[in-house]
């Protein structure tokens, strides 16, 4: 079942019955990061319009809309990579196990740490898969000798399904890895530190239909333990991968929902015209 | 294409939903047809109409199967989604309750030969009412699709009580014309086949109220439809009742 191409059946599905059709937010499943009123400005541009989205615990959230919808924003707020943009601002309020994210007190390495990152292009770092693997471990101090950081690297490579193709090879580059092989190397690179979020931009967008395909699998094998937040401009992958789904236009969160919902009935015009192509 | 949103970007695909629904439409009227004559057979023994409708019932079918292979292009090539996904869905299930329907108008006019061996006109009255009212609903149950009014969908849905009443009754006149005669078994035996036709087309008039219901609103009608076929309790003996 590891190397096979098939979507398993989502077995982790909320029921139906645990949401009443229409009800953003409502479920039994735990929230792991919350988010309210969250406004984001680029200088004077707001790019985000009080968004208030809730990410649930081991689901997988994907954020559908079109291009400069705020999706890619909001999910950067996730983990405050919009620091790093000149002019940024965010107001509102967004957190992690109850705790703000933006509070004075958050150390961001640390927080970035619980909450992962996986890039639209693969970037494996100039080093060798094993060195890719082990660098955050190694940074944040996380293992004592080589044989735990063995351990931690082989551990990251099987979660993130790569260890059967790569384990005679840990001392080559990373960079002469096919592209979803490289995407998958990114995937255990940000598990390795144990994160307990992992937001994906547009993961599979410079990626073929197969590794495609494997990336979706491992999504559906790390929503068991990890939460997952994806954003993607493929709506069949969002469809295929996710359990909720929100769909943003013009900075707005115009509909949150269940996946099927969204995708099958949705209650708002926008979002309606939007997943059947009458976008305009 | 649904009347009340905006045309696809791809016109394509808006071109392909179209002319589903067009198919869809014309098989509506080809089914219409078929009932009528085929009650029009019956009730005037008219052998000639009677297999010039069986044979029309080919038209239906290849309708049905053009319309499931043309779903199935649009669900492969074009993933429809939200009211585009029921669109596809819908007329497809719509499609098979049409050619269902063809089929029950086949199986009446097949009787006809039989019937005009032994004519029973005083039995002919009530099917011809039922047969009239079969054509209403379905006709109005046209209209509601081409329209896409639920409203109209459910007042049709709702309008199959009278349906099954008017069964119930053919069904109890019949038992007495056989316990009358035994002359008159083999017609009314014929003629209680084309009445239960004539209530199972409604029952399946009744289903595409239903895609059409689910069509527009993203969900099946939640209240319960009214039945009023009790002829499962009806004997010739009635001073013995049924268990159960």
């Amino acid at each position: 079942m590891k190397n096979s191409f098939t979507l398993k059946a989502k077995n982790t599905l909320p029921s139906e019955s645990s949401l009443p059709p229409g009800a953003a937010g409502a479920g039994n499943d735990p929230v792991k990061m919350d988010s309210n009123n969250v406004n984001v400005y680029y200088g004077t541009k707001q790019a985000l319009k009080d968004v208030a989205l809730p990410i649930r615990m081991h689901r997988v959230t994907a954020l559908i809309g079109p291009s400069g919808c705020g999706k890619s924003t909001f999910l950067k707020c996730l983990n405050r990579m919009n620091d790093t943009v000149v002019g940024c601002r965010v107001s509102g309020s967004i957190t992690l196990d109850n705790e703000d994210v933006y509070g004075p007190e958050v150390d961001v390495v640390q927080l970035r740490a619980r909450v992962g990152m996986v890039f639209q292009k693969p970037n494996p770092f100039p080093k060798s898969i094993y060195d890719n693997v082990a660098y955050g471990p190694r940074i944040h101090g996380m293992t004592r000798d080589r044989t735990e950081m063995d351990q931690a690297v082989e551990t990251s490579l099987v979660k993130a399904g790569l260890w059967n193709e790569v384990k005679d090879r840990l001392k080559e580059p990373g960079t002469s890895l096919s592209g979803g092989q490289q995407q998958r190397l990114c995937i255990a690179r940000a598990i390795a530190v144990n994160p307990e979020v992992v937001l994906m931009d547009e993961p599979c967008s410079a990626l073929d239909p197969i590794a495609t395909a494997r990336i979706e699998e491992l999504i559906d094998d790390l929503a068991r333990n990890y939460t997952i937040v994806i954003v993607t401009h493929s709506m069949q992958q969002a469809a295929r991968v996710s359990h909720f789904t929100g769909f943003f236009h013009l900075g707005e969160l115009v509909e949150f929902n269940q996946t099927g919902i969204i995708f099958t009935n949705p209650k708002q015009e926008r979002t309606k015209g939007y997943v059947t192509g009458r976008f305009g | 294409m649904p009347k009340s949103t905006h045309p696809h970007t791809v016109a394509a695909f808006d071109q392909e939903l179209n002319r589903l629904d067009e198919m869809l439409v014309h098989q509506f009227e080809l089914v219409h047809g078929m009932i009528h004559d085929a009650m029009i057979s019956v009730s005037h023994f008219d052998v000639d109409l009677a297999q010039e409708v069986i044979a029309r019932d080919a038209k239906v079918d290849d309708l049905d199967l053009v319309i499931e292979e043309d779903s199935i292009k649009i669900l492969a090539l074009r993933s429809p989604l939200a009211d585009d996904l029921r669109w596809v869905i819908a007329i497809q299930k719509a499609s098979s309750e049409l050619e269902r329907m063809g089929d029950f108008s086949k199986n009446i006019s097949k009787r006809v030969g039989v019937l005009a061996l032994h004519p029973l006109p005083e039995a002919a009255g009530g099917l011809k009412v039922m047969g009239l009212m079969v054509l209403e609903q379905l006709d109005r149950m046209r209209q509601a699709w081409i329209e896409e009014k639920t409203e109209q969908a459910m007042t049709v849905w709702q309008g199959d009580e009278a349906v099954d009443t008017l069964y119930d009754g053919m069904f109890r006149e019949l038992l007495t014309h056989m316990m009358e005669s035994p002359r008159n078994i083999s017609s009314c035996i014929h003629l209680l086949f084309i009445a239960k036709n004539l209530e199972r087309i409604g029952d399946h008039i009744t289903n595409i109220a239903e895609d059409l219901y689910y069509r527009i609103n993203g969900e099946k009608p939640t209240m319960n439809r009214p039945k009023a076929d009790k002829t499962c309790q009806v004997t010739a003996h009635p001073e013995k009742k049924p268990e159960g």
